[in-house]
């Protein structure tokens, strides 16, 4: 963090920017409130480092460019959230989305 | 990995300077090394990190971080497509009366009625216009309703009417309507006085200083100055004191030497802000030469100056221009328009048509719908189309593209289509100014005026 | 000493011999599916659908084999007579206000209570509660019997065979002490500051003969983690070369070789710690691969709404079950 003495934030836009790369020096960290010292305040079942969702598919295979696992496992978004899809959720707000389609490729028509 | 600059630009101060990030419209206080390895970059790509030196690597870090060094093959972010028929109306401005007592020789509005025949605005036009306002004005819940003119006290009928309109629309329709009105300040008699204060209307009174440079351009229509006539007028705005009212100055070039003196005397007279604008040239005589746009310069820097040092004593010095610039300098708002002419924000004649803004009112090619049929979507676009035309590519390479957004659609207008000037004839004033903003920024900041800057991101924002 | 190895050789070898005359066991593979398990008869690869309300996530079953329990949404449990193949209770872990959020579920030794992980939100007034438990609950109603705070980030949990301690595992490995009138943490084996990051959904711990073994990947290594139920020893296996890309490993029910599974099946040598084989799955993102108990067949699903069977020597594909509904992992549970 020396680079604070060469260059250093003048108005909020700058400070909103060095916010931003101080998140990117990080790699692996758990998310802490820096309040109870509890060290994980992420709820399991969302992305960790090395799930993949986030990634696409580098191959020229089905889904292509697309996030690896969302195609084959479109209620996996739904369910509790592997993928960040854009999708319903199904803990909170869409609890029955599995009941009207739980078969994508043969239901989907069946979503409202 | 490969890295390619950022649009940046540094301005000197002190050892080091003051870096501007272009896109993001971000301002970083650097260092002397850090400038000196920006000006070896300037032109050529940044250096290889591997031939570097620890300290400079560590520059390279802190700019990577700051954006200002970005991954190579990082494209420019187009602009955003602003499509006006998705953005809700929330300014507007009612042309009360396109009629005037008074004939400025400067005046943008030939003679207050725009061109056409003098006429003033019905009351039952003013409360459709209101009443067209809340309609389109969407989810937002501020809206801003101006009374301009002419002179829109000569229709006190109409503002009545129009206020009267504004506050049961408050009232029903979950809204708040800010009213605010622009007054030569000659028919601010004790009932127009009672009138404005009833309806907490907030006043600007156009006034260009001393009685002898005031009388110089605002004239009766007989030729004579009206200065005389306000200032008896304006003890009786100030007592009244719902709210701050401000003196909006229109110089002619030849009067830009003394902007401070103007300044000073309104502040005297009792006007708690002042807000100073060259008169725009609506015909060749107003244009200014090098020498007098020097002294409008050094007029602002001198303002300036005084402003910092009003700062370290904790007090703000009222130059409306200065504290509008310092403001969005200080949260870092990037434009990517000139202003919201179309986008948010409407003028209205006194026949009820739609104008892309107040200075085109009257000018058929911008007229963008009336008021029974609502504003027009696809006219404002391909109003705002043809005068945006050509400004990209001007733009591109100036470092202040995202502070000004391509300036004044009617500035432009006025010296490329009426005067024939080539585009750009203001951008070097433009750019001078800006720059003198971002020095004063740092300034401040460097003098800590934090309760200022507070008060300037409240300002930004609202 | 060499003696006994031998005598050890000798009764492996009649096992083999013997069970090779008739069926060594029956395989049945319970999908993990949305309102559904559907169950898979290895033999015949022929299909029975289950209905259930809601998605399911875990599925234990009882050392006896006679009950099968399920998490659906997170937080019903269902309990599935495996005789019949039906449902015959349903209950709801939410209670006291808590909303709860079930991740491990594993059995008790009693018979009659179960232990959970979970992350519980509650909002009281304006405020919203949200913290991580590890729970005794009584199987018949879900009744909390005992429950204790630990680390956030727990995902699984794993019950020695004891009955005094239980392993749960999120960020690092936490050693709970049952013992006692109260559970309490009483060690924490690292894993996170070493850079060791694990995702600790899938662990077939009781395919695995009651071996745990979620795979973790450190900065330019896989690793395989495993915490035998049986015995408590946990063991980190270094697997040589680059990473595979897994949500999970098994073991080959010889232990000699352990499947992997995300976008491809990866097959490792344990004797080595290498990996001997990968090839991108016919049916594409899948979270688990179950091998038949005889070692032959590996069942790959799902994810979407197929099963791939390969040949578990030549790893081509035999066939592709095509499932009634979408589902997560596969469990198998040898009769």
């Amino acid at each position: 963090m020396n680079s604070r003495k060469r260059i250093e934030a003048l108005n909020l836009k700058a400070r909103a920017i060095e916010a931003l790369a101080e998140g990117e020096q990080r790699s692996v960290e758990p998310l802490d409130d820096g309040v109870s010292g509890a060290s994980l305040k992420m709820p399991v079942g969302c992305t960790t480092i090395f799930d993949t969702g986030w990634e696409t598919n580098p191959r020229s295979n089905f889904p292509i460019g697309n996030c690896q696992s969302s195609a084959r496992d479109y209620l996996g978004c739904a369910g509790d959230c592997w993928w960040p899809a854009q999708n319903p959720d199904g803990l909170t707000n869409n609890p029955d989305m599995s009941s009207v389609c739980n078969n994508i490729a043969r239901d989907w028509r069946e979503i409202k | 990995m490969p890295y390619q600059w950022a649009d940046h630009q540094v301005f000197p101060a002190g050892e080091g300077g003051v870096l501007l990030g272009v896109d993001q419209g971000s301002l970083f206080l650097i260092d002397r090394e850090t400038r000196e390895l920006l000006a070896r970059g300037q032109g050529s790509a940044p250096p290889d990190p591997a031939g570097l030196c620890a300290a400079e690597r560590e520059i390279m870090e802190g700019l990577l971080d700051a954006r200002i060094l970005v991954s190579a093959g990082s494209g420019k972010r187009p602009a955003p497509e602003i499509d006006p028929a998705l953005i809700p109306l929330t300014t507007m401005v009612l042309e009360v009366a396109q009629d005037c007592n008074l004939r400025c020789r400067y005046c943008y509005a030939e003679g207050g009625s725009y061109g056409g025949p003098a006429r003033l605005l019905e009351p039952a036009l003013a409360r459709r216009a209101v009443e067209r306002l809340v309609e389109e004005s969407g989810d937002r819940e501020r809206l801003t309703l101006i009374l301009f003119g002419g002179e829109p006290l000569l229709n006190l009928a109409a503002v009545e009417a129009a206020a009267q309109a504004a506050q049961a629309l408050s009232r029903d329709g979950g809204k708040r309507i800010f009213l605010s009105l622009t007054t030569n300040g000659t028919l601010l008699t004790p009932e127009a006085v009672a009138l404005l204060k009833r309806h907490r209307i907030a006043v600007s009174v156009s006034m260009d200083g001393p009685a002898e440079l005031h009388d110089a351009n605002r004239v009766g229509v007989d030729g004579e100055g009206s200065y005389a006539r306000i200032v008896s007028r304006l003890s009786g705005l100030f007592e009244a004191g719902s709210a701050p009212v401000a003196a909006r100055v229109t110089l002619v070039p030849q009067q830009w030497s003394r902007v401070e003196e103007v300044f000073d005397h309104l502040l005297g007279l009792g006007f708690q802000e002042v807000g100073i604008s060259p008169a725009s040239p609506i015909h060749r005589a107003l244009l200014a030469d090098a020498e007098q746009e020097e002294r409008l310069f050094e007029s602002f820097a001198a303002l300036a100056a005084r402003f910092v040092r009003e700062a370290s004593l904790g007090r703000v010095l009222p130059f409306g221009n200065l504290i509008d610039l310092l403001a969005r300098l200080h949260v870092g708002q990037t434009k990517s328009v000139a202003c919201g002419a179309g986008l948010g924000y409407l003028a209205v004649d006194a026949g009820g048509s739609f104008y892309l803004c107040h200075r085109l009112t009257g000018e058929e090619e911008f007229r963008v719908g009336t008021l029974e049929s609502g504003p027009d979507p696809r006219s404002i676009g391909s109003a705002l189309k043809r005068l945006g035309a050509g400004r990209e590519e001007l733009c591109a390479g100036c470092w202040a593209r995202t502070l000004c957004g391509g300036g004044c659609h009617y500035e432009n207008h006025l010296r490329e289509n009426r005067l024939g000037l080539p585009a750009g004839s203001s951008c070097g004033f433009i750019r001078r100014w800006l720059q003198l903003g971002i020095e004063t920024y740092a300034e401040l900041r460097a003098g800590g005026a934090e309760p200022l800057l507070q008060m300037l991101e409240k300002r930004a924002k609202c | 000493m060499k003696r006994c190895q031998y005598l050890m050789l000798a009764v492996t070898l009649s096992c083999l011999v013997f069970s090779g005359g008739k069926a060594l066991a029956k395989d049945l593979i319970f999908t993990q599916g949305y309102n559904a398990v559907e169950v898979v008869d290895t033999d015949t690869d022929q299909l029975r659908y289950i209905p259930v309300d809601g998605f399911v996530r875990e599925i234990v079953w009882s050392e006896d084999k006679k009950w099968l329990y399920l998490t659906t949404r997170r937080h019903t449990i269902v309990k599935i007579d495996l005789q019949q193949m039906k449902v015959v209770k349903t209950f709801d872990a939410n209670r006291d206000g808590w909303k709860r959020n079930i991740w491990g579920f594993v059995l008790a030794n009693d018979g009659q209570s179960a232990y959970i992980n979970s992350i519980d939100r509650k909002v009281e007034g304006d405020e919203v509660l949200v913290r991580p438990t590890v729970s005794q609950i009584d199987l018949k109603d879900g009744r909390v019997l005992r429950s204790m705070t630990p680390p956030w980030g727990v995902a699984s949990l794993t019950y020695l065979k004891d009955g005094k301690t239980l392993y749960a595992l999120g960020l690092d490995l936490y050693k709970i002490d049952l013992s006692q009138k109260e559970m309490e943490l009483v060690d924490t084996y690292p894993l996170f500051e070493q850079q060791k990051n694990i995702l600790p959904i899938w662990h077939f711990t009781q395919e695995n003969g009651g071996v745990f073994m979620s795979n973790y990947y450190a900065p330019d290594y896989m690793g395989l983690l495993s915490i035998d139920a049986n015995t408590g020893k946990i063991e980190e296996r270094r697997i040589k070369g680059p990473p595979v890309m897994a949500y999970s490993f098994i073991y080959s029910p010889d232990k000699k070789k352990a499947y992997g599974i995300m976008e491809d099946l990866a097959v490792i040598d344990l004797q080595t710690d290498s990996v001997i084989k990968t090839l991108p799955n016919a049916e594409g993102t899948s979270y688990s691969v179950i091998p038949t108990s005889d070692g032959k067949k590996l069942y790959v699903g799902a994810g979407g709404s197929t099963i791939t069977v390969y040949d578990a020597q030549t790893l081509s594909v035999l066939k592709v079950l095509q499932l009634q509904a979408d589902s997560v992992a596969l469990n198998r549970i040898a009769f």
